[in-house]
């Protein structure tokens, strides 16, 4: 397994001077599976070592900002649609993860990739909400009857919907753990403690360390790990971010016990340190320990969390690292819902669903292809 | 609603840029914020450059656009033509009632 | 080295070993390939290209591997894969070299956003550029093919990379994909062009790839400013001729054959606006390549100057 470079750069960015050529095109291929490629850029561009790229390898770099840049800029649009859509039914309305970034200004938003927007509304407002954005334009987006009760029934939550014109995802919440889940972090507490945002109306973010825990919650919990690097070095930003305010690290930990989130929050503290070294006090990481698994556990999640936490990219793999992925899977679902509910879930998903799509396939004779994708590439990308 | 009382604005947070070549009918209209391109009519492109100003109803409207014959004939200053431009406009996500 | 100046079993050994760096226009490719068919097909048609820059850094890291899966024996494919990423479904293996053509294209109109991306062909000739974007159908190739092999330098026959900075065009000079009637217009009509094998029943019908002219490919490093944007349409038996095109909607057809258009947000507007503004649109409807080529030779030579880069 050669090196992590991704990782190494985020560390000490001021290593990319003794970087061979083959080494800028090992770590451009590590960034681009991790969906850093643009994140490291900003780094280089922060800490001036711009001059440090090879000729021939910059574009990769400015072309993958570009891709964020509009990307941002399309989250803040759609954010206010959303406030448009919901601004009848009067309820708060928090944005999440990266939404919350760029449209609250925050560094970490900087060279980000935005999927999906995520927001959370109380419970009571679910149908309402539902209803308003239905009204404007946004409807379900996975068809499978499956889906729809796992999500509904199972989970609890609304399936993600999709607005029919724009083609962007919404993902409606109500808490930031689905009720099957093992720990129960207050969603009323973290709507109590969430900040307005300046111009519009009834309209949040997260308190700093909700942010923080929900990241960490996310990623170290119920997450598949599919971009764990990523969602790592997110947290690295935040926690440096927030920082420099004073009493953060107290207020974090007191607030990760409050809300059941001690054990999220050690390993966040813990990998970020270890592997992006974020500067973490000493006695704030060694309090944190009290979110500490019992050895056993712990040697077993440095094994899978170490090789998960790397770029998704074959230099970066070594014969075990599949397997922790596998287990991290399995592991993120087992704590998302109960044993009763969880194998026929896995089953389904893995035996049922691919040999459905087979079914459906044939059906449709319509094997979506190369050429077909190049035709309707252009149109794709003008919407 | 086909309240007349209606105050139509630009759509919240867009920002246009406006191009056009030669007399013809229409021009090309950019939502720097959205990233959408759009061909509009001569007579839309004023209607967005007045909302860009002010929100408007749509008795407002026809009025303003008085200044514009060669575009808006007399036969058109309307309120069922204007109601027309405007459900294209809205349609294309340019323009939006105002909330309050 | 060039690939014409390595024996095709050298080629074919270096391609499924360790692979081979492939300089094709402003790209490097890593190239690794164990199918025949491919390495062949690349030594006739890319023999111009340089296989072997020295710093061992590539663009694109692409490989061309028959899937290990069931069907391997019975109905044999090829999978297209960019650095272990595999974004298309499998083709039969028949078509594997369009497959890489095909791939390629993808690669370099997904992520080479320094530039606007256009899909259309880019051809020069005493300083005239013109540029042809087309939807798939629309006689594009044919058109440019029998161009190039009449004078005309080809810069590229699928995707013209414009720069926002300068609106010069990026010589991509590439095979030229033929479909259908066109291949047996074109070998008609350019007899002494090489061509590479015809695949079947692909998605678009009969293929085959048409080698980029060796002067195209020697002055690849020449950009060019293009000046008349034209938008071809094949016509069984029609007059050649061109029509003068409103700019208005001539902007809007060049933003829907665009495959970064929307990426680049407010610097693709921009660019798009500065380049319909400096070029004269003509719409241009031809039945025969001979007209065509008439009407081309008789563009008003420029007095713009052909910057090199």
């Amino acid at each position: 397994m050669k090196s992590d470079l991704v990782s190494m750069v985020l560390r000490q960015p001021a290593d990319v001077q003794s970087l061979t050529l083959q080494q800028w095109d090992l770590l451009i291929r590590q960034a681009r599976k991790s969906q850093l490629l643009a994140r490291l850029y900003y780094y280089l561009k922060e800490e001036e070592l711009l001059q440090y790229v090879p000729e021939q390898v910059g574009w990769h770099f400015e072309a993958a900002w570009a891709v964020t840049v509009r990307h941002a800029e399309s989250v803040q649009w759609e954010v206010k649609k959303i406030y448009r859509a919901l601004f009848s039914v009067g309820v708060p309305v928090v944005l999440l993860k990266g939404a919350a970034y760029v449209v609250a200004g925050m560094p970490s938003a900087a060279g980000r990739v935005f999927a999906d927007v995520d927001i959370m509304v109380p419970k009571g407002a679910l149908e309402d909400v539902e209803r308003a954005l239905g009204r404007n334009g946004w409807v379900t987006a996975h068809h499978d009857e499956y889906d729809q009760r796992y999500y509904r029934t199972w989970m609890h939550e609304l399936p993600p919907l999709k607005h029919f014109k724009r083609q962007t995802v919404l993902d409606v919440h109500h808490a930031i753990l689905p009720e099957t889940a093992r720990l129960h972090p207050d969603p009323h507490k973290l709507m109590m403690d969430a900040v307005p945002l300046d111009d519009m109306e009834d309209v949040y973010v997260f308190a700093p360390e909700d942010m923080v825990l929900h990241s960490a919650t996310h990623l170290f919990h119920d997450g598949e790990l599919e971009h764990g690097l990523r969602d790592l070095v997110d947290l690295d930003s935040l926690l440096r971010h927030f920082s420099q305010t004073d009493g953060f690290w107290e207020r974090l930990l007191d607030r990760a016990v409050e809300m059941e989130l001690a054990r999220p929050l050690y390993y966040a503290l813990r990998y970020t340190s270890h592997l992006l070294g974020t500067p973490v006090p000493n006695d704030i990481q060694s309090k944190s320990r009290q979110g500490e698994p019992n050895v056993m556990m712990a040697w077993l999640m440095d094994q899978l969390f170490y090789r998960a936490l790397k770029p998704d990219h074959a230099s970066c793999r070594d014969s075990f690292t599949g397997l922790a992925r596998w287990m991290l899977y399995i592991r993120s679902h087992y704590l998302r819902m109960p044993m009763h509910l969880l194998i026929p879930h896995l089953l389904y998903k893995s035996f049922i669903t691919p040999y459905k799509e087979r079914q459906l396939e044939k059906q449709a004779q319509n094997q979506p292809n190369l050429a077909e994708f190049l035709k309707d590439v252009a149109p794709e990308n003008r919407k | 609603m086909r309240s007349t009382k209606i105050k139509y604005q630009l759509a919240s947070g867009a920002v246009l840029k406006f191009v056009s070549w030669g007399e013809e009918e229409a021009g090309v209209v950019y939502n720097v914020s959205s990233g959408d391109t759009h061909l509009v009519t001569k007579a839309g492109e004023i209607l967005l450059q007045l909302l860009q100003k002010k929100p408007q109803t749509i008795l407002q409207l026809v009025d303003e656009v008085a200044r514009f014959p060669e575009v808006f004939t007399d036969d058109e200053r309307n309120i069922e033509t204007m109601q027309e431009l405007l459900v294209g406009l809205k349609r294309i996500d340019l323009i939006e009632p105002t909330i309050i | 080295m060039n690939v014409a100046l390595e024996s095709a079993d050298s080629l074919k050994k270096r391609l499924s070993g360790s692979g081979c760096y492939l300089s094709i226009g402003p790209f490097v490719v890593h190239l690794n390939t164990s199918i025949p068919s491919v390495s062949e097909t690349l030594g006739l048609l890319y023999s111009e290209i340089s296989s072997d820059p020295k710093e061992g850094v590539a663009d694109f890291h692409i490989a061309l591997e028959r899937p290990s899966n069931h069907r391997r024996w019975l109905h044999p494919q090829v999978n297209f894969s960019l650095d272990g990423h595999v974004p298309f479904k499998p083709l039969p293996l028949e078509q594997a070299f369009p497959l890489f053509e095909w791939g390629l294209n993808w690669c370099v109109g997904s992520y080479a956003h320094q530039y606007l991306i256009v899909h259309a062909a880019v051809i020069e000739k005493n300083g005239s550029v013109a540029l042809f974007p087309a939807p798939p159908g629309s006689g594009k190739s044919t058109l440019c093919a029998g161009l190039v092999n009449r004078g005309w330098r080809l810069l590229s026959d699928e995707l013209a990379l414009i720069s926002p900075k300068d609106l010069r065009v990026t010589p991509i000079p590439r095979p030229v994909s033929l479909k259908n009637e066109s291949i047996e217009v074109m070998h008609k009509f350019a007899p002494d062009a090489v061509f590479g094998p015809i695949v079947h029943d692909t998605s678009k019908g009969t293929v085959t790839h048409m080698k980029a002219p060796d002067e195209s490919v020697e002055k690849q490093h020449i950009l060019a400013r293009p000046e008349w944007i034209i938008f071809p349409k094949y016509e069984a038996a029609a007059p050649a001729k061109l029509v003068q095109r409103s700019k208005n909607y001539s902007f809007m057809e060049i933003a829907e054959q665009s495959f970064n258009y929307n990426i680049l947000g407010l610097r693709g507007f921009d660019t798009l606006q500065r380049l319909v503004d400096d070029c004269s649109c003509y719409d241009f409807s031809y039945g025969r390549l001979e007209d065509a080529v008439e009407v081309f030779d008789s563009l008003p030579v420029s007095n713009k100057q052909v910057v090199s880069s």
